[in-house]
């Protein structure tokens, strides 16, 4: 195996492992993830003085099993992760596909609401939508998605531009191709191996914007437990019981890193795949 | 008789703003062209990079549409028509194969794509696309491999299969040999001449390579600064160049044979700048025979557009 698809085998194992234990949550927690136990709060981890098998990652400050918790706090970031990506890829990729393959004044149009996007403080609109309407999972991957797409149209608009030019574009056309075939069948597939890697990257963002409005209070709403929720519920312990912020912290950074692996080795592999 | 393809008072102008602030500067790259090409003539244009050939086959084609002036294809004008309609009319083979071949398709779609256009799809497609790759040469295997595993002659092989399939009636070529090797640039020409006489097209064949037009061309048009400044059956210019322009072009062919170091061309300085066209005749500052006329008043407009051509 070549030393440059390392990452990329690393990254598919990180991003799989943890897309399948959130697609089996509910087969895998140990404990019900809600059950409190007021006698039983903050049992330190199994490998800690004072820890047991029963509860393998300790308990959180109402007793509720941490191990359990943090499996489900997987599902609820990747499917804030993936719904979050087709929401803002969809817009981003129709945007900025619109803009390079029309130019002009479609263009300018484009890019204007790209800038206007890039001036909105993301932290600050989430902050504004859940004070008017209330925190939920919805709410946030609205909000998220809704914010998210710039990359994408950047990137889109870039390519398809640089496919535009080709001679395959103007030989379709040529040939009496419509639009919509061309951007659909023509432009689209060439261009896609750049956008799975935008996703990759907006995932990652995705996922800790989410932990970041969680910590804040303005993510996802207690009981859920989502790995940021689950931080900022552990941060006044911070000083006394390190590992209540450690064991979502690590989880968090290693799915971040998982997934930017991934996102690397798909850029290198994909790209190279035309020259078969 | 229609012509095949007629042109009036064709000009392209690119609008191009030099810097953030800076002056618009209109670039002519195709400056008022007249032509006429007969049904199944084949009309050579030649000249040097950048004195818009490619612009006006993409004009040609309805790539771009003109900034004045009308594109008339079989009596039609091409910006009103249908696009089915042109595509049966008029079809391109590009420069470079490469990038004229979508790296995602094998090559059976790819040959298949006017057909699936025309409505043609299924069996009636396959029989036509086999029979296509088989007479340009490609073996049926072939079109089951991506672009990307042929060689650069195969993947022109199929650019002109593509072209070709849906029995159009006019073949413009943009440089269709220029990427490929010399080994292969004969073969391909052959193949052209064969493929011309047995679909009876009619070609616009552009090229900077004068052995290339004159092996295809029945006439010859040589461009200089976005003009066709001569114009003439292709043996009459090759025999007798009336502009001082084709005379240098023709002076400045390589010869095969060793020894003889590179021609002395008289063509003094570079290539003008297309944004800042020199006023009078468009060639005076390169032409060794310019005189004070030249210099100022624009020669007339005619098969050669020369002051001192008789």
């Amino acid at each position: 195996m070549r030393t440059r698809q390392i990452p990329l085998l690393v990254g598919a194992v990180i991003v799989g492992v943890t897309a399948l234990v959130a697609l089996a949550a509910p087969l895998l927690v140990p404990h019900d993830p809600f059950a409190q136990n007021l006698a039983q709060r903050y049992i330190s981890p199994a490998w800690m003085a004072g820890g047991s098998s029963e509860h393998w990652f300790g308990t959180d400050g109402l007793g509720r099993d941490y191990l359990s918790r943090l499996i489900l706090g997987a599902r609820i970031s990747m499917l804030i992760g993936v719904a979050t990506i087709i929401l803002s890829g969809t817009i981003g990729t129709v945007l900025g596909v619109l803009g390079g393959y029309f130019g002009g004044k479609v263009d300018a149009f484009v890019m204007f609401i790209v800038s206007c996007r890039l001036a909105i403080p993301l932290i600050l609109v989430a902050l504004t939508v859940v004070f008017m309407v209330g925190s939920s999972l919805t709410v946030v991957v609205l909000t998220i998605g809704l914010l998210l797409w710039e990359r994408f149209a950047v990137v889109s608009r870039a390519v398809t531009r640089q496919v535009c030019g080709l001679d395959y574009v103007a030989a379709a056309w040529a040939a009496g191709c419509s639009r919509l075939w061309i951007i659909t069948r023509e432009v689209l597939p060439n261009i896609v191996h750049h956008l799975v890697v935008i996703a990759t990257v907006d995932m990652a963002i995705a996922i800790l914007l989410e932990a970041s409005l969680s910590f804040l209070g303005l993510g996802v709403p207690p009981p859920l437990p989502s790995w940021g929720l689950m931080i900022a519920e552990g941060k006044d312990y911070m000083y006394f019981k390190p590992w209540v912020i450690e064991i979502p912290g690590i989880a968090l950074a290693v799915l971040v890193l998982g997934i930017n692996l991934l996102g690397d080795g798909l850029r290198d592999s994909l790209g190279a795949n035309t020259d078969r | 008789m229609n012509a095949a393809i007629e042109t009036v008072g064709l000009h392209r102008v690119f609008d191009q703003r030099q810097g953030l602030f800076g002056p618009q500067a209109h670039v002519v790259a195709v400056d008022d062209i007249n032509l006429k090409i007969a049904p199944g003539r084949a009309l050579g244009i030649v000249g040097e990079s950048g004195c818009g050939k490619s612009t006006l086959a993409r004009v040609l084609l309805g790539l771009l549409p003109p900034s004045d002036g009308t594109v008339r294809v079989d009596g039609q004008n091409l910006a009103n028509m249908d696009r089915r309609e042109r595509a049966k009319l008029i079809q391109p083979v590009f420069q470079d194969p490469m990038s004229s071949l979508n790296p995602r398709r094998r090559v059976n779609d790819l040959i298949g794509l006017p057909l699936m256009v025309q409505g043609i799809r299924g069996g009636e497609q396959q029989r036509r696309v086999a029979k296509m790759l088989e007479r340009v040469g490609l073996s049926p295997e072939t079109g089951t491999r991506y672009p990307a595993q042929l060689s650069g002659g195969q993947r022109q092989r199929v650019a002109i299969a593509r072209a070709l399939v849906n029995q159009p009636r006019i073949l413009v070529c943009d440089e269709p040999t220029s990427a490929l090797d010399v080994s292969v640039q004969a073969q391909i020409l052959n193949l052209l001449g064969d493929l011309r006489a047995e679909f009876d097209l009619t070609l616009v064949f552009i090229s900077h390579n004068l052995a290339v037009v004159e092996h295809i061309a029945d006439e010859l048009a040589v461009m200089y600064l976005g003009r066709i400044v001569e114009h003439g059956p292709s043996e009459d210019v090759f025999r007798a160049p009336q502009h001082p322009y084709t005379r240098a072009l023709l002076a400045s062919v390589l010869t095969p044979e060793p020894g003889l170091g590179l021609p002395e061309v008289p063509l003094g300085e570079g290539y003008p700048d297309p944004s800042n066209i020199p006023p009078g005749c468009r060639f005076h500052p390169r032409c060794p025979i310019a005189i004070d006329r030249c210099r100022t008043e624009p020669p007339a407009r005619r098969a050669v557009e020369c002051h001192l051509a008789a």
